[in-house]
């Protein structure tokens, strides 16, 4: 049973392409409300697994479903989605592009207008409203791409690879868009390799690995799984002594990296130096990056020829 | 669904016929035809003056009459003279001491008029034998006294009128044969105008990559229907605009050419009318359906096109049974073509255009037609929704039989 927050299920799915098995047992939840990442290796099975999920190619078993029952095209209006091979007809004008793509979402021919209009200004494409799309640049036309995506402001976004081509400024805007549709209410699940967006966005996310689940669960949880070395950055007054608990090694004057032992705590090693009498100024332990953590998982290239 | 059908029908049009390549292929065809018409009717003209100019025309001639059939005065009276050998009149001709020299040998029946002459350009060099006959002609004129009998003679009368009937009344003859081969030059101008069109469009959702992006909003049903009912109505627009001028032009300028073109008399039989209609309908949308295969299942419109071209020739070739068609449209090559489905078009509508297609055969090529057009489409619509996500291959079939599971019917 799927939980009743989840507007995302995914259970036990397999996709396999003949004998290639692109997802394999994979099982996840993206709850309403909240910002997804969803993770993996080039290959690993992420494209595999959102097609599924969108009625654009059939699980060989296990479900897929949004709002607890299988995607099709009729539930289009309360969907974004940025496919990560995206693009629009290039020999249209702008406006009429994104005003066909806000109709077949449902929208009004009056409101698709509004809301292409709004975006275009939005993003400083206002002027180019009758251009063709295919003489604009490539950041101008990823930007009326996810204008298209989110025109119907859709209760569940999906971007595979949102900020791929942007520059920093562009993407910025895009990030600032991203977190505004959040506000309003949007679901979104990111498809990125970008670790830093995931940890300024996200707040769960999953790890595939080979079309499987390498991690999956908050933030938070996930680094603490990774989190090999129990390090803490100390900052005092007077001397470090030597302890059982931890060695220390100095980073700086009057500041070291302390290394737990194996059985110490971070309190007991603070109440330790408390009682030496040692000046604490500050004591923070240091935690994993979610791009340590990538590393970690995807250490050697998988560009797994089977998944997609 | 029929909402959306109407918003894709609408887009695809109206992006079709914004094409400036939309409207210079729809109008080149006119303008070149009606180019051809006017040259040809200034030529026709001046040829026919020519030709009047050419029996009148002077030289310096000699002649020898072995016939003894041309009259000598008509001979002096142009100037002509008489030479005593064949042998004379060539060699004076020959060294240009005269312009030109006829020989009418004994059995004119047999062996006619030798004309040497001088030589004056392709088209003024018929002056001399032009001249020759009118000579011989006008002397044996003199032999007939009915002044009506010698226009007989000279074959100045209306062309005959044949009339034939067909179980008792009376057959309509070519008069028939028009508006039933009007039905094969709409597919054939269908084919070449909009396959191009339908093959391109298709591959371009994945050149673009915009499939997924519609995908989601759109079933593949409904995006292909409405891509084929969008572009065969610009295709219908695209055949006014190419056929109507040549319909005004030819009805215009058909006395001048000298067409016995009278559209009044033009008739068609219901069942030639139905079968044209219904062999049409089924033809195009087998050829639709084939052409939004391809371009489902190839990755870019340079490799579809190069399928399209044999698609075509393949629609084409019946043609080149026409005769065989006139002279015995039993021939086995004929009822190969006429129900294999690529070619069945094509032969049925010529064969119902010249009289020779049966009610049976009718029905049956109707009804395979219209049977292969749905299948065609649908197969398309699976073919789309399989290939449209693969963006740098071409779909084999081993991909359609293995991953039959992928594909989901209905969507």
């Amino acid at each position: 049973m799927s939980s009743e927050r989840a507007i995302v299920s995914v259970r036990r799915l397999h996709v396999r392409f003949g004998a290639k098995v692109a997802v394999n047992d994979l099982s996840f939840e993206v709850f309403r409300g909240e910002t997804f990442g969803f993770l993996g290796s080039n290959g690993s099975g992420k494209t595999s697994t959102i097609r599924a999920l969108l009625g654009i190619c059939q699980p060989s078993e296990g479900a897929a479903l949004v709002n607890g029952r299988v995607f099709t095209p009729a539930d289009g209006s309360r969907l974004g989605y940025l496919p990560e091979e995206r693009g629009l007809y290039k020999n249209e004008p702008v406006l009429e592009v994104m005003v066909y793509f806000g109709r077949l979402k449902g929208l009004s021919r009056v409101g698709a207008r509004r809301r292409a209009s709004e975006f275009l200004e939005r993003v400083g494409l206002g002027a180019q409203a009758a251009t063709r799309i295919g003489k604009l640049s490539g950041g101008q036309q990823q930007k009326i791409q996810l204008g298209v995506t989110i025109i119907n402001n859709p209760e569940l976004l999906i971007l595979d690879e949102p900020t791929k081509g942007f520059d920093p400024v562009n993407r910025g805007l895009l990030m600032e868009i991203i977190a505004e549709q959040k506000r309003q209410g949007s679901t979104i699940v990111m498809v990125t390799h970008q670790m830093e967006e995931v940890e300024e966005l996200c707040s769960r996310a999953i790890m595939l690995k080979e079309g499987r689940t390498a991690t999956y669960g908050t933030i938070a949880e996930i680094k603490q799984r990774y989190q090999k070395n129990r390090d803490i950055d100390v900052r005092f007054g007077g001397f470090l002594p030597p302890s059982d608990l931890y060695s220390a090694a100095a980073s700086g004057l009057n500041r070291a990296t302390i290394t737990m032992a194996p059985n110490s705590t971070a309190p007991q090693v603070l109440a330790e130096l408390m009682a030496a009498g040692v000046a604490i100024n500050s004591f923070t332990p240091l935690t994993i990056s979610l791009n340590e953590v990538f590393l970690q998982v995807y250490g050697v290239p998988t560009d797994a020829p089977g998944a997609r | 669904m029929a909402h959306d059908l109407g918003l894709v029908v609408r887009f695809e049009f109206r992006r079709t016929v914004r094409k400036k390549a939309f409207w210079l292929s729809a109008l080149a065809a006119p303008v070149f035809i009606a180019l051809v018409l006017t040259i040809a009717i200034i030529g026709n003209k001046t040829a026919i003056d020519r030709s009047s100019s050419q029996t009148t025309a002077s030289f310096s001639t000699v002649y020898l009459d072995d016939s003894g059939a041309v009259n000598p005065a008509l001979l002096t009276a142009f100037g002509a003279k008489p030479v005593a050998t064949a042998t004379d009149g060539i060699a004076q001709v020959r060294t240009g001491k005269i312009d030109a020299f006829f020989h009418y040998p004994k059995n004119l029946a047999a062996e006619g008029i030798a004309v040497y002459g001088k030589d004056t350009g392709l088209f003024d060099n018929n002056k001399y034998s032009a001249v020759a006959d009118t000579l011989l002609q006008q002397s044996v004129g003199l032999h007939i006294a009915d002044k009506s009998l010698l226009t007989l003679v000279q074959g100045k009368y209306a062309p005959s009128k044949t009339v034939t009937y067909d179980h008792g009344t009376v057959a309509e003859g070519w008069n028939a044969v028009y508006l039933p081969l009007g039905f094969l030059i709409i597919f054939m101008l269908s084919v070449m105008l909009i396959g191009g069109v339908l093959v391109n469009s298709t591959t371009e959702e994945k050149e673009n990559r915009v499939t997924e992006m519609i995908r989601v909003s759109l079933r593949s049903k409904t995006l292909v229907v409405g891509k084929i009912i969008a572009i065969l109505a610009a295709g219908l627009l695209q055949i006014a605009a190419l056929v109507l001028p040549v319909v005004i032009a030819l009805v215009w300028f058909a006395p001048a050419l000298g067409i016995p073109l009278e559209l009044g008399a033009l008739s068609i039989t219901v069942p030639a009318a139905v079968f044209g209609v219904v062999v049409l309908i089924g033809g195009v949308m087998l050829i639709t359906g084939v052409l939004v295969g391809i371009g489902a299942v190839l990755p870019t419109a340079r490799e579809a096109t190069q399928w399209l071209g044999v698609v075509i020739i393949v629609v084409m070739i019946p043609l080149y049974t026409f005769s065989m068609i006139l002279s015995d449209p039993t021939a086995p090559l004929v009822q190969v073509f006429l129900y294999f489905p690529l070619t069945a078009p094509t032969t049925a509508l010529m064969m119902n255009g010249l009289g020779y297609l049966s009610v049976t055969q009718g029905i049956v090529v109707s009804t395979e037609l219209l049977v292969a057009g749905v299948v065609a489409i649908g197969v398309a619509i699976r073919l789309f929704e399989r290939g449209s996500v693969e963006y740098s291959r071409a779909l084999t079939l081993k991909d359609l039989v293995r991953n039959r599971r992928m594909v989901r019917a209905g969507r």
